[in-house]
């Protein structure tokens, strides 16, 4: 029982992390791969999602690591002059830098899950 | 069956059993280590994974619908992704191994005193006892007085013990010493619950080649791989 609130706590804690990253980044309009680079460098290991001020912690370390490198800034997105196109819903996938990101035993899942589809060529089965 | 997969299951199959025996002794060992087996275990699912990327491969490059480019463009993607989820995996697994003992090195050797107060005074003992003492001497006699008190080799074992040998000119003695440490509290038949669980998994684990494991699935992929790369 115990174990199995740790692993929920675990679960929660990588969860917060990624919806907090997500957020960040699609605000400061950065590429998904400058997970990698904080993951590299060791500030990602250091947030701590159960903060209170996470999600600003989260923010100016995007800006910040924008600002050192900026090639990780995403393209610009050009001014809109007609209605919104809206993409079909496609199932979120995950990068090659995701890949330095997750546990052998998180790839797994991802790969069950589908998320892994764009980076192997397209679906598999999944034995 | 046919050759592959009777040379897959020859390559996989020691691997499989030792995964097999170290999965019946993990209970209690902790979460750290209960993670980091769960990471080692997932390897497992290489030659799985390869052999679902073989079959892709095969079904694109038999699909006559599609062009030939986009084909040819079909079967390097998936090979290419596949290979780095290969690396990955298996560079993952060998951290996992790595982790998998120090999770039940650390779960086997004591725990320091969980009171300041005690724990200083522990600490002073042990300064002490060995605080005069350098080089060699400092070794033996630290050697010497393991198991007589857990609460004392718990500090001469961790980072204060490490700052006691580097100030004695013997920083490169304290690893030695605590390998001897853990030889030790194997040995034991005493302790904790955390600490006999600990025992028991760090036995099996130090009798099978544990880092042997995630090349033996890692192989077993590639040559999934390499039947639709001839």
């Amino acid at each position: 029982m115990l174990d199995r609130h740790k692993a929920l706590t675990a679960e929660n804690r990588t969860l917060k992390l990624d919806l907090g990253l997500e957020r960040a980044i699609a605000k400061h309009g950065a590429k998904r791969s400058i997970r990698g680079l904080l993951v590299d460098n060791g500030s990602l290991g250091k947030l701590d999602p159960s903060k209170d001020d996470f999600e600003q912690t989260v923010e100016d370390l995007i800006s910040e690591t924008l600002q050192s490198a900026p090639e990780f800034r995403g393209p610009s997105v050009p001014t809109r002059s007609s209605a919104p196109f809206r993409p079909p819903v496609a199932r979120e996938q995950l990068s090659r830098s995701d890949l330095a990101f997750l546990s052998p035993e998180e790839i797994v899942k991802a790969r069950e899950a589908g998320l892994l589809d764009e980076l192997l060529g397209g679906p598999q089965g999944r034995r | 069956m046919d050759d592959l997969t009777t040379t897959i299951e020859s390559m996989t199959g020691p691997s499989t059993k030792r995964l097999s025996a170290l999965s019946a002794v993990m209970s209690g060992v902790g979460e750290d280590a209960a993670r980091a087996f769960r990471d080692l275990s997932a390897v497992s699912t290489l030659p799985g994974m390869a052999a679902s990327a073989a079959e892709k491969i095969r079904t694109t490059r038999a699909d006559t619908s599609l062009p030939s480019d986009h084909r040819h463009r079909l079967v390097n993607e998936t090979l290419t992704g596949t290979n780095l989820l290969l690396r990955r995996m298996a560079q993952g697994g060998q951290q996992a191994a790595q982790r998998l003992e120090a999770a039940l090195v650390d779960g086997l050797l004591p725990r320091v005193h969980q009171d300041p107060s005690q724990r200083a005074l522990i600490r002073d003992e042990v300064r002490t006892r060995f605080g005069g003492l350098q080089g060699d001497a400092l070794t033996a006699a630290v050697l010497k007085s393991l198991g007589r008190d857990p609460s004392a080799d718990a500090e001469a074992v961790g980072s204060f013990g490490a700052s006691l040998f580097a100030a004695a000119g013997a920083a490169d003695q304290h690893e030695a010493v605590r390998a001897q440490a853990v030889s030790h509290y194997l040995a034991r038949r005493d302790g904790s619950d955390r600490q006999q669980a600990a025992r028991k998994a760090l036995q099996v684990l130090r009798a099978s080649n544990v880092a042997g494991i995630p090349t033996a699935y890692v192989q077993a992929a590639r040559a999934h791989l390499a039947e639709v790369q001839r």
